[in-house]
C-alpha cells in the first residue's frame, strides 16, 4: 500500500515537472535576457518584475508612441525578447547561484539585482561568462568606482550612484540656504548596516565635508530590528537640521513613526533611493502629516504631462500593479530597454558585440527626464539620472534642480 | 535622554513578554519547541490587517476576534501536526514545527505577497504625551498595558481555573495527570490554543505600529526564545520579567554601545545567564 502511494507521488511530481518544463525553456527565435531580483521576502521585487515586463511588452509589441523601439515589434528583424527571472531572496550567495543558472541557460544580457551586494555577485558571475550586465537600480558607488570590483568591463548601471546623489543632495542644501535662508548647518545620517547603507554613509561623510556642512551623527542599524526608537532619539539629540536616510521601506516607516512620536521635525529628511521611492511610503508620510521627506528619483508621476512616453509606461505599469511607477522600477524598466537597444545596435546576440555597444553608445531614453543614458568607462550612467523629489501632500514633486521639469518649490519646516 | 531610552525599552519589553508567554506555555508545559510561533504572530498581524482593511475594525477592537482565530490555529496545529508526532521520540516534533513554520511563511507570501502593509489612522496614534521631558508614545502605552493585563490574565487562568491547574499538572507529570483523570491530549490542544491566543493578542496590539510583511516577525520570534529561556521554562511571571529585561537591555545597549550592536547585548545577557542559571533567572 505504501509503495503504491510512493509511486503515485512520484508520478505526480514527474507530471508537475513536465508541466513546468515549457516555462523554463525559451521558445525558438526568442532572445533570452536574464533578470535576477529579490522576488521573495521583499515587497520591491514584484514591482521591479512588473516594470521589466512592461519593458518586454514595449519591445515585443507595437505601441502607438513616437519611439522606434516601441513602434516596432521585436528587435533584430522581429525577434522577441524573453525575460528569464530568478529570485536571489536578497542574498548575495543566492544571487551568485541564480546568475550562474541563467548564464548557463544562455542569456545574452543579464539585468538586476536591486540590492547592491547582490548586483556585485551577479556581475562577478557575468564577468566569468563574458556576458554584459545592465544593472537597473542598485545605488552603491563602489559598483562603478573601478577599483572595488573587477567587473567594470561588462558592468553598466542606469541609476544614479550614491556619490552622484550625495553631490546633488548637498547642492540642494546649499540652494535651500541661499534661496530660502534655511540656516542648514548640521547634518546627520541613519543608515542600514549593509552594502547600500555603508557606501551611502561614506559618500554622505565625503560630500558633507567638501561642502562645509557639520556631521553631527552617523547612526547605523540592523534591518531586522523591531523598532528604531533609540536610533531616532540619538538623531534628535544630535541637533541635526537635516537628516539623511539610507533605509528600505520597512525601516524608513518605523523611523518616520519614531521621529513623529518624538516631535522631531528636521528641516528636511533626505533619502538615498530605497524606501522613499516606494509608493507606499507616500501613504505613511501623508498619514503622519509630514512634508519634509525628499530623495532622488529617476522620474515622478507628476511629470506625466511633460513626458508622454513616461506617461504611457506609467499607465501600463499601473494596470499591472495598481500604483504609479517609482524610481527603482523605472530604472529596472530602463535596464531591459537598454539591453534591447544594445542588442539591436550590435545586430546580433553576440555578448562581446553587445558589450562593445553598451560601452560606446548613447541610448535614447524618452521615458526619463534626461532623455538619454550613457555609460562611462566604469559603467556608470554619467547623464545624471535623478532629480530631487519631495513628498508634498502625498505627491512626489520635482523640486531640484530648477529647470523646465521642476513642479514645486521645496516645502521647508 | 537616558530616561527616554529606558521608557521605550520598558514599553517594548511588555510586548516582547506577551509574545514569549505564548511560547513559554508550549515549550515549558509541553516541552515542544514551536518554531512556528513567529508565524502565529505573523498570521495574527495579517488577520488584524485584513479585518481593518475589509471591515474597517481597528486591531484594538478586533483583538478578541484575532485571539479566537489564532487560538483555533494553535488547536489545529496540535491536532494536525503535533499530536501524531508526540509519540515519536527525538526531534520529530521540533522538526514538524520547523516544517510548519516554513509552510506558513510561504503561504503568507503566496496569499498576500511580500508587499508591506500598514494600518493607517489607527484608533490610538503614534503621537506622544510628555512626562518629565520624555515623549511617551500612546500606541506603545496601550500595547504595554494590554500586554501586561493579558499576561496577568494568563497567570490567573493558570493558577485559578481547573483547566489551568490541569495544564500545570500535565507539565509536571503527564502519567500522573492521566491517572488523576485528566485528558492530557485535550490539555495539550488547549495549551497550544492558549499559546496561539497570546500571540494573537500581541499581534493585535502591535499591528498598528509595525509594518506587516512575511519577514516582519522573525526577530520577535527569536527574542521570544531568548526570553523564555531567560525567564525559566514554563514560568509566565519569569517570561514577563525577562521580556522587560530584554526590552531595556536592547534599548540601553543600543544607546550606550551602538545601535548596530543592540542585539549583541541581548544575546550576551542570555549566554551569561544560562551559564550561571541554566534553568533561567526565574526557573525552578
Amino acid at each position: 500500500m505504501k509503495k503504491n502511494w510512493m509511486k503515485k507521488l512520484m508520478a505526480l511530481a514527474l507530471c508537475g515537472a513536465m508541466a513546468m518544463a515549457p516555462c523554463m525553456v525559451k521558445a525558438e527565435g526568442e532572445i533570452p535576457i536574464g533578470a535576477v531580483l529579490p522576488l521573495t521576502g521583499s515587497s520591491t521585487g514584484e514591482f521591479l518584475k512588473a516594470a521589466m515586463e512592461v519593458a518586454e511588452d514595449i519591445i515585443n509589441n507595437s505601441h502607438d508612441l513616437d519611439w522606434d523601439l516601441a513602434k516596432n515589434e521585436g528587435i533584430l528583424d522581429g525577434q522577441k525578447v524573453a525575460l528569464q527571472f530568478a529570485d536571489h531572496q536578497a542574498s548575495a550567495d543566492m544571487a551568485t547561484t541564480e546568475a550562474a543558472k541563467l548564464l548557463d541557460d544562455g542569456v545574452v544580457v543579464i539585468t538586476g539585482a536591486y540590492n547592491s551586494g547582490c548586483s556585485a555577485s551577479v556581475a562577478t558571475m557575468a564577468l566569468e561568462y563574458g556576458v554584459p550586465m545592465v544593472c537597473g537600480s542598485s545605488s552603491s558607488a563602489s559598483l562603478t568606482d573601478g577599483t572595488t570590483y573587477p567587473f567594470a568591463s561588462i558592468f553598466n548601471r542606469v541609476a544614479a550612484n550614491d556619490a552622484q546623489e550625495s553631490a546633488e543632495f548637498f547642492e540642494f542644501l546649499k540652494y535651500l540656504n541661499e534661496k530660502y535662508d534655511a540656516g542648514i548647518e548640521k547634518v546627520a545620517i541613519a543608515w542600514i548596516n549593509n552594502s547600500y547603507g555603508i557606501h551611502a554613509d561614506e559618500m554622505f561623510q565625503k560630500y558633507a565635508g567638501e561642502t562645509g556642512f557639520e556631521v553631527v551623527a552617523s547612526v547605523s542599524y540592523e534591518s531586522s530590528a523591531t523598532s528604531f526608537d533609540t536610533e531616532a532619539a540619538q538623531i534628535k539629540e544630535s541637533g541635526a537640521d537635516v537628516v539623511f536616510q539610507a533605509s528600505y521601506i520597512g525601516d524608513l516607516t518605523l523611523f518616520a513613526q519614531a521621529y513623529s512620536s518624538l516631535e522631531f521635525e528636521p528641516k528636511m529628511i533626505i533619502c538615498y533611493c530605497g524606501g522613499f521611492q516606494d509608493a507606499s511610503f507616500a501613504k505613511v508620510a501623508t498619514d503622519l502629516g509630514v512634508n519634509n521627506y525628499a530623495g532622488g528619483q529617476a522620474c515622478t508621476a507628476v511629470l506625466a504631462d511633460k513626458l508622454p512616453v513616461f506617461s504611457y509606461v506609467n499607465e501600463l505599469y499601473k494596470a499591472k500593479t495598481g500604483q504609479d511607477i517609482d524610481g527603482p522600477a523605472l530604472e529596472e524598466f530602463a535596464s531591459v530597454i537598454v539591453a534591447a537597444q544594445a542588442i539591436q545596435a550590435a545586430g546580433s546576440t553576440d555578448a562581446a558585440a553587445i558589450n562593445e555597444v553598451l560601452k560606446s553608445s548613447e541610448f535614447e531614453a524618452p521615458y526619463l527626464i534626461t532623455q538619454k543614458i550613457h555609460f562611462d568607462e566604469n559603467g556608470q550612467n554619467d547623464v545624471m539620472p535623478a532629480v530631487v523629489t519631495q513628498l508634498i501632500d502625498g505627491a512626489y514633486e520635482d523640486v531640484f534642480p530648477i529647470d523646465d521639469y521642476t513642479t514645486s518649490e521645496p516645502a521647508l519646516k | 535622554m537616558i530616561g527616554q531610552i529606558l521608557i521605550n525599552g520598558l514599553l517594548n519589553g511588555f510586548v516582547y513578554a506577551l509574545v514569549a508567554v505564548g511560547l513559554s506555555l508550549t515549550w515549558g508545559v509541553m516541552d515542544i519547541v514551536n518554531f512556528a510561533h513567529g508565524e502565529f504572530l505573523l498570521w495574527g498581524m495579517y488577520a488584524a490587517f485584513w479585518i481593518w482593511s475589509l471591515v474597517g475594525l481597528d486591531p484594538l477592537i478586533s483583538l478578541p476576534i484575532i485571539v479566537v482565530l489564532i487560538f483555533a490555529l494553535g488547536v489545529l496545529t496540535y491536532l494536525i501536526v503535533i499530536r501524531r508526532v508526540l509519540k515519536v521520540s527525538g526531534l520529530t516534533a521540533l522538526l514538524a514545527t520547523f516544517g510548519l513554520s516554513m509552510v506558513l511563511k510561504n503561504l503568507t507570501q503566496f496569499f498576500w505577497t511580500a508587499n508591506y502593509k500598514n494600518i493607517t489612522n489607527p484608533l490610538v496614534s503614534n503621537k506622544s504625551f510628555k512626562v518629565l521631558g520624555m515623549y511617551i508614545r500612546q500606541d506603545y502605552v496601550v500595547a504595554a498595558v494590554g500586554a501586561l493585563l493579558l499576561t496577568m490574565l494568563v497567570m490567573a487562568f493558570m493558577n485559578k481555573t481547573k483547566t489551568g491547574v490541569a495544564i500545570k499538572a500535565t507539565s509536571m507529570n503527564k502519567q500522573a495527570a492521566q491517572l488523576m483523570g485528566i485528558d492530557t491530549s485535550r490539555i495539550y490542544a488547549i495549551t497550544f490554543g492558549l499559546s496561539g491566543a497570546c500571540v494573537g493578542a500581541a499581534a493585535a496590539l502591535m499591528a498598528s505600529f509595525t509594518p506587516i510583511y512575511p519577514e516582519a516577525c522573525a526577530l520577535y520570534s527569536t527574542l521570544a526564545f531568548v526570553i523564555v529561556a531567560l525567564g525559566g521554562f514554563g514560568n509566565i511571571k519569569g517570561a514577563l520579567y525577562a521580556g522587560l529585561i530584554i526590552g531595556v537591555a536592547e534599548a540601553l545597549g543600543g544607546y550606550l554601545i551602538g545601535t548596530s550592536y543592540k542585539y549583541l547585548v541581548v544575546f550576551l545577557i542570555y549566554l551569561i545567564v544560562i551559564q550561571i542559571r541554566p534553568r533561567g533567572l526565574f526557573g525552578w
